[in-house]
């Protein structure tokens, strides 16, 4: 409609019609999955049937789960597989017509670009916040040692039923999933990650993890060991537990002995040994190196692997 | 230039809305808002924003008034005042409900800061509709004030703050309770 004016159009209002324009064209594509003890949270059609979303609450199990649809409609969805590093559920609905979401291209994203965050509340449909682009950052690890593609941070105001929901840019397209970081900070996966767990868990039926089956504690190397020893380590750490026939004990660690190196990494703490076990290393013989009663010792273990 | 347009936009919308929202002081020099609802000197605010019988009202050009409340919904937690006063800005009441990620601005006196403004989006509309949530970070203070849509509509009176949420009655339970007092041939 083309109509001569005297008066400008109001960007303001331009930019309110967009961004809820912009929710609009993701409101189908969210689900509100249902929690018996808690808020619950949303989830995301992200392939034909297949959905992703935050699992909540501490010990999560199940092979299915409780979700409101679009319309209100009460479903329940199969759960193909978890990932309990990042705390997501991959869901299956079956003969959904709801529309997948189309996700953004990282390159295009800039700090101080507007984002909404988008989620389904169980009752009350629809919900939003709005926020900036506050940080953004190349790949970073978790605590469990997962590698995440991009460092999002949006200064989205957390609300319950927006974990496990999207975030939204300008146009409608997917940035990622909101999800509660360190600090209770609202952190976004970006798409690409998303990508990444849907592969594998429909894959597999889940995220596979390097495992050694040991349990390990930071010890401080005395003085006279690290001369007489001739190391630049200050802190290893001692192996104060042993599974039966795991990898480590395979590989034959005794208890008491201190690690000092994993493939060639030193680590002197936990973070370390897991960024060491990463999938690839699934089945593949890394050398540690340990002390052993004051003398250095190199043994070979064969990495496990734990679902 | 364009380049400021949005800016000056903002700040139009906010300075109408800023002439239509009042002061009104409690017992204990207690501070919340009020919208004034027509240039006959109808304000609409909260129940509990009053503790007296004729609440002390101060305009955004600093004139005050002793009003008179003229009627009260405890239920809805809403209160309609009357000042006899002249040259009021009145606001235009939005006639539909806001979409969930339209842009809003809130209007109040948080903490005593007089007519601050603050922007969110509208986060979720509760059944009913019963309540407009938003994003919007309110604080004693903005009871009682206007929430309102980029176009400068209200769409409601800011009257809680749940789990981080700002919850606003909508304009059209305003409606209902001026209607119900016009019946009545008070207003």
């Amino acid at each position: 409609m083309v109509t001569a004016t005297s008066e400008p159009a109001n960007p303001l209002l331009a930019l309110s019609e967009s961004l809820a324009a912009a929710l609009a064209r993701v409101e189908h594509s969210l689900i509100a999955v249902r929690s018996h003890r808690h808020q619950g949270g949303s989830g995301i059609h992200w392939r034909n049937n297949i959905f992703i979303a935050a699992e909540i609450g501490r010990h999560p199990q199940g092979e299915s789960k409780s979700v409101v649809l679009p319309d209100g409609s009460v479903d329940t969805a199969e759960v193909v597989g978890r990932d309990p590093a990042l705390d997501l559920v991959v869901l299956r609905l079956k003969d959904t017509d709801l529309p997948t979401v189309t996700p953004s291209s990282l390159d295009q994203l800039r700090v101080g670009h507007l984002a909404v965050a988008a989620g389904r509340h169980r009752e009350t449909g629809l919900c939003a916040s709005l926020g900036l682009i506050s940080n953004l950052g190349g790949s970073w690890e978790t605590l469990q040692g997962r590698t995440i593609e991009a460092y999002i941070r949006p200064d989205i105001t957390y609300y319950p039923p927006l974990l496990g929901g999207a975030l939204v840019d300008t146009q409608g397209a997917v940035i990622g999933m909101n999800l509660i970081g360190p600090r209770r900070q609202v952190v976004t996966l970006p798409a690409v990650t998303l990508d990444r767990v849907v592969d594998a868990i429909l894959d597999q039926g889940h995220i596979r993890r390097g495992y050694l089956g040991i349990g390990l504690q930071p010890v401080e190397l005395p003085q006279t060991l690290r001369q007489s020893l001739d190391l630049q380590e200050t802190t290893g750490l001692m192996v104060i537990n042993l599974e039966a026939d795991g990898p480590a004990e395979q590989g034959g660690l005794l208890i008491g002995d201190i690690l000092l190196q994993l493939d060639h990494h030193p680590v002197d703490d936990l973070r370390q040994v897991r960024r060491v076990l990463r999938a690839e290393k699934i089945g593949q013989p890394i050398g540690a190196q340990l002390i052993r009663a004051g003398q250095l010792v190199a043994v070979t273990i064969t990495v496990g692997f734990q679902s | 230039m364009q380049r400021f347009e949005l800016n000056h936009a903002l700040a139009r919308v906010t300075q109408d809305l800023q002439q239509s929202t009042v002061e009104i002081y409690g017992a204990e020099q207690t501070v919340g808002a009020g919208v004034i609802w027509s240039d006959q000197g109808l304000i609409v605010t909260n129940a509990h924003v009053l503790t007296q019988a004729q609440p002390r009202v101060v305009l955004a050009d600093q004139r005050q008034f002793y009003a008179q409340r003229i009627g009260l919904d405890q239920q809805l937690d809403l209160a309609i005042l009357k000042i006899k006063a002249e040259g009021l800005q009145a606001v235009a009441p939005a006639v539909t409900m806001p979409r969930v990620g339209e842009l809003l601005i809130a209007v109040g006196h948080p903490l005593g800061t007089t007519r601050a403004v603050t922007l969110g989006m509208v986060h979720q509309i509760t059944p009913g509709p019963r309540w407009i949530c938003a994003d919007i970070h309110l604080a004693p203070g903005n009871s009682g004030g206007p929430l309102a849509t980029m176009a400068g509509q209200v769409v409601g009176i800011n009257t809680q703050i749940a789990a981080g949420q700002a919850l606003a009655v909508p304009v059209a339970l305003v409606e209902h309770c001026l209607a119900r007092l016009a019946n009545r041939g008070v207003a």
